[in-house]
Parts: C-alpha cells; sequence; structure tokens
C-alpha cells in the first residue's frame, strides 16, 4: 500500500468515529423529547400525546409541577409527623381540583378552583350518581381529617422568593407509579433551611413524588402519587365539586390581608414581632389562628372550653420552601407561669401572660435564637 | 392529844404562860384548840369549859383560834365559780381598749346597719360583731379554699394550654404541608 492511500484511509476512518460521536452525542442531549415522543406514541389512548417538560428550564419546571394544567384521577399517600400517612384521592378536570378521603359512610372533599375553596360531603351510596353535596365546615381534628384540610391549601409557591433563597437542579429521576420522571432538587442557599425533591412526570409535568428534608436531612413531609390516570372518565366527580363550589360555603383560598394592629386587637393584646428571623425568612403571614376551638363543640369542662376558644395569634414566616410559624396567646393572671424558651423544634415559652409557640423546619439552634429575639 | 386527856394546866409560874398571864392558871394553846375544835371529851372537856368561863383572857383566846380556824377552813376549798370566770374573761375579750375605739365601732355598725337597712345583711354584720373569732376563721378558711381553688383551675387550664400546644404544632404541619402558598402576600421585609 502507498503511504498517499494509507494517509487517506485513515482520515476517512476518523471521519466516519466522528460522525458516529456526533450523532451519539446528539441522541444523548435530546433524550427526554425522544423519550417523551416514544412514551406519547405509546400512549396514544390517553389524552397526553406530547412531552409538556421538553426544554423546560428546572425553574420552571417546577412551577409546572406545582400547578399542573392536565387532568388526572390519583391515589395519592401523604406523611408528615402530625398526621402520619394519610391515602387521600385527587381529581382534577375542568380546572377544578378535589381532593377526597372516605370515612364513616361518606366522602369528604375539598374542592379548589379559581382561588376558592369548599369542604363538602357525599354518601358514598350516591357518589357514583353524583347527587347533591352537603357542605360543611372545614374538617379538622382527626389527622385524616386535618391531613384533606392541609390540602385546602393547595401547593403553590412564591417563586421570587423561592428563587432567592433555593438554587434549581434538575436530573433524571427513578420511576414513580410506573412512570417516567425528572428529578428536581431544590437546595438551600442557607444552611440549616429545608431542601426538597419532586420527581416530575416526564409527559404532563405533574409532581408525582414530593419529599422535603430538614436540616439533619430527616423527612418532614412526603406527597407521593401511587397510582395516576389521565384518562377523562372522572367527570363525574368534579359535578358535586362544582355545586359546591357554587354554593355559600365556598370561602376564598387566601383569608384577608390583616395588618399587626388588627391581629392584636383581634387577639386581645399586643402581637409582638421578633427582632431576628433565620436567613432567607420572612413574615409571609399574619392571622388568627382558626381551628383551635369550635363554639359549637362541647368541652369536657368549661376551663377547657375557656382555653380552647381563647384567641391565638399565628405569624408564618416562610423562606419559599421552609416554613416557621409563631403562636401567641394570652393566658389569665390564675394560670400564668412565666417560663423561658429552650431549644427543641417546638419551643414554647411564657412571658408577660403571654405563652408563645414557635415551630419551624429549621435548625432548632436558629429556632432559638429567633425565639430569643422577642 | 387524846380527846379525854385533861386539859393541860400550868402554873402562873410556869415557863409557857408567863408571856400571856401572869397572876393565875391558864389553858395552854393546844388544849384550847382541842376545846374548840370539839375535840375533848367528858370531864376534860368540862374542866375547859369552867375554866374558860372563869377566865376571860382564856375565853379570848379561844375565840381567836376558832376565828383562825374558820379562816383556814375556807383557804383549804376554796369555792371556783368557773362559769364567772370565764364570763370575766370574755368581758375583757370583747371589751372596747379604749372609749374612743368603743365610739368608732359604735359608729361603724350604725353606718353598716343603715346602709343594709335591716336586711340578711345586716343581720350577718350583727352577726359578725358578736362573733368576730369565728368570724375570723371563717374569713381565713375562704382566703384558703379560694387560693386553692385557684391553684386547682390554673393547674387544669394549664394541662389545656398543653394539649392546645399539641394541636398548634399540627396546625403548623397543616400550614407547612400547603407550603403557606395561599397565604403568601408580599409583607415588607424586616
Amino acid at each position: 500500500m502507498k503511504p498517499r492511500q494509507s494517509v487517506w484511509s485513515a482520515l476517512l476512518t476518523l471521519l466516519v468515529w466522528a460522525f458516529a460521536a456526533c450523532l451519539v452525542s446528539v441522541l444523548l442531549c435530546a433524550y427526554p423529547a425522544r423519550a417523551a415522543s416514544a412514551s406519547a406514541a405509546a400512549t396514544t389512548a390517553t389524552a397526553v400525546s406530547t412531552p409538556a417538560v421538553a426544554g423546560l428550564a428546572p425553574e420552571a419546571l417546577y412551577e409546572l409541577s406545582m400547578a399542573p394544567t392536565c387532568d388526572y384521577e390519583a391515589r395519592i399517600k401523604t406523611w408528615n409527623p402530625s398526621t402520619a400517612e394519610v391515602w387521600v384521592d385527587a381529581a382534577r378536570a375542568d380546572g377544578i381540583t378535589v381532593y377526597s378521603i372516605r370515612a364513616s359512610g361518606y366522602i369528604t372533599s375539598v374542592a379548589l378552583a379559581d382561588g376558592m375553596r369548599v369542604f363538602y360531603r357525599t354518601p358514598l351510596n350516591a357518589a357514583s350518581s353524583g347527587s347533591a353535596a352537603d357542605t360543611i365546615s372545614p374538617p379538622l381534628g382527626a389527622p385524616r381529617m386535618q391531613a384533606l384540610a392541609s390540602l385546602a391549601e393547595p401547593l403553590h409557591y412564591d417563586s421570587a422568593l423561592l428563587s432567592e433563597n433555593y438554587t434549581f437542579m434538575a436530573g433524571r429521576g427513578a420511576a414513580v407509579a410506573g412512570r417516567e420522571t425528572i428529578e428536581l432538587r431544590i437546595e438551600p442557599k442557607w444552611p440549616g433551611n429545608v431542601r426538597r425533591t419532586v420527581w416530575v412526570d416526564l409527559h404532563t409535568g405533574t409532581a408525582l413524588r414530593v419529599e422535603d428534608r430538614n436540616y439533619r436531612g430527616d423527612l418532614i413531609w412526603l406527597w407521593e402519587v401511587e397510582r395516576i390516570s389521565f384518562e377523562s372518565s372522572h367527570r363525574h366527580v368534579v359535578q358535586a365539586a362544582r355545586a359546591a363550589l357554587s354554593s355559600a360555603e365556598a370561602l376564598p383560598c387566601i383569608g384577608p390581608r390583616m395588618s399587626l394592629g388588627e391581629v392584636s386587637r383581634t387577639a386581645g393584646f399586643v402581637v409582638a414581632l421578633p427582632a431576628w428571623a433565620p436567613e432567607g425568612y420572612r413574615l409571609v403571614a399574619l392571622r388568627p389562628a382558626q381551628a383551635i376551638g369550635d363554639p359549637g363543640e362541647s368541652g369536657p369542662g368549661r376551663l377547657r372550653l375557656m382555653a380552647r376558644m381563647a384567641p391565638v395569634a399565628q405569624l408564618i414566616y416562610s423562606d419559599g420552601l421552609g416554613t416557621i410559624t409563631f403562636y401567641q396567646r394570652a393566658v389569665p393572671w390564675w394560670a400564668r407561669r412565666a417560663s423561658a424558651p429552650r431549644v427543641g423544634h417546638a419551643i414554647e415559652w411564657e412571658r408577660n401572660g403571654i405563652r408563645y409557640l414557635l415551630v419551624g423546619d429549621v435548625d432548632p439552634e436558629l429556632l432559638l435564637k429567633m425565639a430569643r429575639s422577642l | 392529844m387524846r380527846a379525854d386527856a385533861a386539859p393541860h394546866m400550868k402554873p402562873v409560874d410556869g415557863d409557857i404562860i408567863l408571856d400571856r398571864h401572869s397572876s393565875s392558871v391558864h389553858l395552854d394553846d393546844e388544849s384550847l384548840g382541842a376545846y374548840v375544835d370539839g375535840e375533848l371529851s367528858g370531864w376534860a372537856r368540862q374542866a375547859a369549859a369552867d375554866h374558860l368561863r372563869g377566865c376571860p383572857a382564856c375565853r379570848q383566846a379561844a375565840e381567836d383560834i376558832a376565828a383562825l380556824g374558820s379562816a383556814a377552813r375556807r383557804c383549804e376549798s376554796p369555792n371556783w365559780d368557773v362559769e364567772a370566770m370565764v364570763a370575766l374573761v370574755d368581758a375583757g375579750i370583747s371589751r372596747p381598749d379604749t372609749e374612743a375605739a368603743g365610739m368608732v365601732r359604735a359608729s361603724h355598725g350604725r353606718i353598716v346597719e343603715a346602709a343594709l337597712g335591716g336586711s340578711w345583711a345586716g343581720w350577718a354584720a350583727g352577726w359578725i360583731r358578736s362573733h368576730r373569732r369565728l368570724a375570723l376563721e371563717l374569713v381565713i378558711a375562704a382566703i384558703v379554699l379560694a387560693v386553692s381553688a385557684l391553684g386547682i383551675a390554673g393547674a387544669a387550664y394549664r394541662r389545656e394550654l398543653m394539649e392546645q400546644d399539641k394541636v398548634l404544632v399540627d396546625s403548623h404541619y397543616m400550614v407547612r404541608s400547603g407550603n403557606v402558598g395561599a397565604l403568601l402576600v408580599s409583607y415588607p421585609r424586616r
């Protein structure tokens, strides 16, 4: 073989290898879109036919996952240290989202739409016929009802506050409920704060699993889809919800905005603000705490009822993801006992006839510093 | 001295009676005492009586001894009137220290009675005045009861506060589970 021929042969081989490498790179980079297209082609019978997440930045993907636009019906497991595991049925159609729990011959539900929410219940045997629902007071007390009530404040977020305090990373995630996912990691910029991981459905952008962990890595909240269907056979579920939402019992998800003075007047004492809060946290809500006592509820004793009916001021601090809740309430002079704050995930102390309770997801040392700054 | 023993007569020039009489025989003090107490009998008593009739000095001495014995007998068995003594103590307790204080109390009493107009409260005020010690004890008992009741009520209330704390902690998890999205409003940064 002549030398010139060898050179040409080597160049040709190199060119072939380079072309092959470029082809592989292009295929790898475009994987999500290709995978979504392939999956969409395989599920042409469902309502989802195109990938919703292709080309989205992590922050935009997170936003989509927290406010999904597609209709679905799902079985969801929720967990937090207070309620432990609770299973909830969820359905979304025509812009109405319904969360339901079956208990005591009824399906107790909360419906959310257009910034309004309503609690109602339907007899189990009438659920399939779509009969009229009875609106009820917000269900509270039992852990399952409490979990349902927590869903009345739908997953949402303040994007500016979140971006200010957290960084976003995306990568391929493990399958959840048999569906392919993208794993979104939301990491705090400040030490001691909460971190969140979201597994987002590759095809629809729906959050399939959300877990929050504290500064030590302990799980503090879980939302996990066990079964989900994007077929449109669940529209009957939202019929009762629509009727309930049009009733007088429907209330805005966002309560009336109150100033410090208004809350102080409602509570009957001067509500105090701590001088310091952990990095990234700011006061996002100020209101009289609800759900402590029900005027119609018969307590075991007048004292118990008195304590339960005493007004409580609730201050909510957030960094976009983590939450610190600060409760304040007056104690009658004959039951006062002064105490100092001590480190813990829930810090209670009493001073000048006011009882304080500070609960948060952050490092307890930061929580103690916040308590002492009052 | 034996009851039938002869009274002890002593001569004028005897040692013992020189201080009382100097010109005749007299009964000694022991014999006089026995006579006065009725301890003599028979001829001894008769002899002593005969002598006393004729001797003014011994008669006077016998009367003195009788008077002394009577006084001594009174001392041996005192007659205590306990009820009268209790009455005296009570009178001493309720007696006003000064006349002015008594006037003030009387004035207050009249004012209270006038204000109460003879109602049951007026009766109570009168009862308290007449049973000060009992009233004081009742007031102390009422204070102790009130303090105890407040302590028990305070403890019960605090137990309820502790229970409420748990509910509030649960409420925190409800809020954080909902991610406070619906509550987020733009409060000024501190």
